[in-house]
């Protein structure tokens, strides 16, 4: 199977890696340091501003969490409580403080179950194998690095379990308890088949629940590792993340609150559309898109209105007077609560003072709704691509082509490493395996006065700095042409 | 067999695909074990059988509420690349030895493209932004950043230009920010 491309998820997958690899190695509340650690990550950028949907409408203070026991800053009794609430985001670079969407994402996806897709026959599920790839890092000796997952009709061994496979036994047998028959008919019919999946070791065995969150697997894991955690490890992880967070992104990329829709849950607030599958959001996403793009073009006599925007698009889409995203006219569409916050609520304007506030003479400003999603792997159901000139274009040769054509980059061989690594071969840039560790990079930053060569905080603000200013340039040069 | 020069959408959609994996890059440094030690040492303890999230809402809740509106700073947008659009050029009363520097009535950004008009009022600066001449056709209808001398990472206020090129916007009035203002930036943020 290919290594993941470089995206936002995949940058989650190789920190929640570093994280696992830290969180491993002291058995002591172990969720409790994956949970924190993950929130504190995903609290940072990139992770702020490129996964997690964020409704700026809410005022700043209501957007972090203080966490109990932290009066303001541990290391400065004499800071400002008040102070400090307003520096959040500065606080939570420091670490303490988390953002409250982190705090819904870690709940709305990253505690979800992983169900069986449609396309997978008899194998298990993606979580079942992260599972398999964790227990491999047990002590060789006891047969962990031998372990499978598969579907059997009954257990592959029927020797009682040997004291180190206790444990997980024991954890495993309370996980499939828990969930008992309350997994999905997928599973149901491919179990009804197939048999129960077992985690098997060479003399032991022990079934496995249908559906797995991501906790269950760590709770079965042993532990500490006996060797470091490998890139199968972060791969699988991020297959994992992928899946779980598909339905999060593309709620997100239509500028839906995905707490207002979740997955298995009544609507809540969200009004009668309940029903948003993935395959519906796909429309709306495509929808979005298409208004958008008659957004940005330029106008040539008065600007469309969003509302026109999305009026158009959505007769352009409604082929043959069929259902557009299933609604069947522009006017179903536009009434509904989806409509609405579509068409309505996604650009945030400036300068509006908060609702019900009591100052009067104070300003807020109010941040846009994330962009769409471009970044799409192709529906692992149909196998095809959105419709969309960026959604066709996914050739890396384009990509290797304009970087080869970009002045700033091509001559400039730091920059042009940095690229080649990070954007092509998707290697982070901090940690083990990471860029600044390199010593070829390293050899080229010391050869270069250019850039610092001994403060990586300012090597890759500098780093930052030029690629941005050697993007713009193309970016420029291309819209001229 | 397929074009190996990839046509000006091609390259366009190439240049929004590796800004977006820029992006997502780990500019930051990770995690450290120290401090995810300390943050767990202070959480209250996870009663039995208590579910994650339940005892994530204890141990993170949410703040009080605020006692009023607040001057809420421009946060990073969301994949949005900001471009120089023009900088007003050294300023002497920014590094003026007064403790309120005096604001002019406005400031004509280079190159010309861009005038900023300031009134004072009530402790809060209004700020009108107008492009002119040949930038007018190209940002009408476009959103703009003003920051300070550091650029985005000293966002002041997010400005909408009308269909005549013009934005209002005002920020609080102290002495920070009339320096801030003296040497303002003025940004165009890309669509999204």
């Amino acid at each position: 199977m290919p290594p993941p491309r470089p995206t936002i998820v995949f940058r989650l997958a190789a920190a929640l890696h570093r994280l696992l690899q830290q969180a491993l190695s002291d058995p002591r509340d172990l969720e409790k340091r994956v949970a924190v650690g993950l929130l504190v990550i995903l609290s940072r950028e990139p992770f702020r501003s490129e996964l997690l949907f964020c409704d700026f409408d809410q005022d700043r203070e209501s957007l972090w969490l203080r966490p109990v026991g932290e009066g303001a800053d541990p290391e400065d009794p004499d800071a400002d409580p008040d102070a400090d609430a307003a520096a959040g985001p500065a606080r939570a670079g420091a670490g303490a403080w988390v953002f409250k969407p982190a705090q819904e994402y870690l709940t709305l996806v990253l505690c979800r179950r992983l169900t069986l897709a449609n396309n997978l026959m008899e194998r298990p599920t993606n979580m079942h194998l992260l599972l398999r790839h964790l227990v491999a890092h047990g002590p060789a000796a006891q047969g962990w690095p031998a372990a499978r997952v598969a579907r059997l009709p009954g257990p592959p061994s029927s020797v009682p379990p040997p004291d180190f496979f206790e444990q997980c036994a024991k954890t495993l047998e309370k996980q499939v308890h828990r969930l008992g028959t309350r997994y999905g008919p997928i599973s149901r019919e491919r179990r009804a088949v197939h048999g129960p999946i077992w985690l098997s070791l060479p003399d032991c065995a022990a079934e496995l629940a249908e559906e797995l969150t991501l906790w269950d697997c760590l709770a079965a894991t042993p532990v500490p590792p006996a060797r470091d955690l490998d890139d199968d490890l972060r791969d699988g992880l991020s297959r994992v993340l992928e899946s779980l967070n598909k339905r999060y992104g593309l709620l997100r990329s239509c500028g839906l609150d995905p707490a207002q829709w979740p997955e298995d849950g009544a609507p809540g607030d969200a009004g009668d559309e309940a029903d948003l599958s993935v395959a519906r959001l796909r429309q709306f996403q495509a929808l979005r898109r298409a208004a958008e793009a008659l957004l940005a073009r330029d106008p040539a006599g008065r600007p469309l209105t969003r509302e026109e925007a999305f009026a158009q698009a959505f007769r352009v889409l409604q082929t043959d007077g069929k259902p557009c995203a299933g609604f069947a006219t522009w006017k179903d569409f536009a009434t509904s609560t989806v409509g609405e916050r579509m068409i309505h609520r996604g650009p945030r304007s400036l300068d509006e003072a908060l609702p019900g506030g009591a100052d009067g003479g104070t300003f807020t400003l109010v941040e846009q709704l994330a962009a769409p999603e471009w970044d799409q792997d192709p529906d692992p159901e149909t196998g095809l691509m959105l419709t969309g000139p960026e959604a066709q274009l996914d050739r890396q040769s384009d990509l290797a082509y304009v970087l080869e054509h970009c002045p700033g980059i091509r001559n400039n061989p730091v920059l042009d490493w940095f690229v080649r690594a990070t954007l092509f071969d998707g290697r982070l840039i901090h940690g083990a395996g990471g860029v600044l560790d390199d010593p070829g990079f390293r050899r080229l930053v010391d050869a270069t006065a250019r850039y610092p060569a001994t403060d990586d905080e300012a090597l890759l603000s500098a780093l930052e700095r030029d690629l941005n200013e050697a993007v713009r340039y193309c970016k420029n040069r291309l819209r001229r042409a | 067999m397929t074009n190996p020069i990839p046509t000006q959408d091609e390259q366009r959609a190439a240049w929004d695909r590796i800004e977006r994996r820029l992006a997502a890059l780990d500019w930051e440094p990770p995690l450290t074990p120290a401090l995810l030690d300390r943050l767990v040492a202070q959480l209250p303890a996870r009663a039995a059988d208590e579910p994650l999230a339940d005892w994530l809402g204890r141990a993170f809740p949410p703040a009080a509420a605020p006692a009023g509106a607040r001057i809420i700073p421009m946060q990073r947008r969301p994949r949005a690349r900001p471009r120089l659009l023009g900088r007003a050029l050294a300023w002497a009363a920014a590094d003026a030895p007064l403790e309120v520097p005096a604001l002019p009535t406005h400031l004509v950004l280079d190159p010309g493209g861009l005038r900023v008009d300031f009134r004072e009022a009530d402790g809060v600066v209004y700020l009108t932004l107008q492009a002119l001449g040949f930038t007018l056709a190209r940002l009408r209808g476009l959103e703009v950043a003003l920051t300070g001398p550091d650029g985005v990472s000293q966002p002041l206020a997010l400005v909408t230009l009308d269909a005549r090129g013009a934005g209002h916007c005002a920020v609080p009035d102290s002495p920070e920010t009339r320096r801030l203002l003296l040497r303002l930036q003025v940004w165009e943020l890309s669509q999204p």
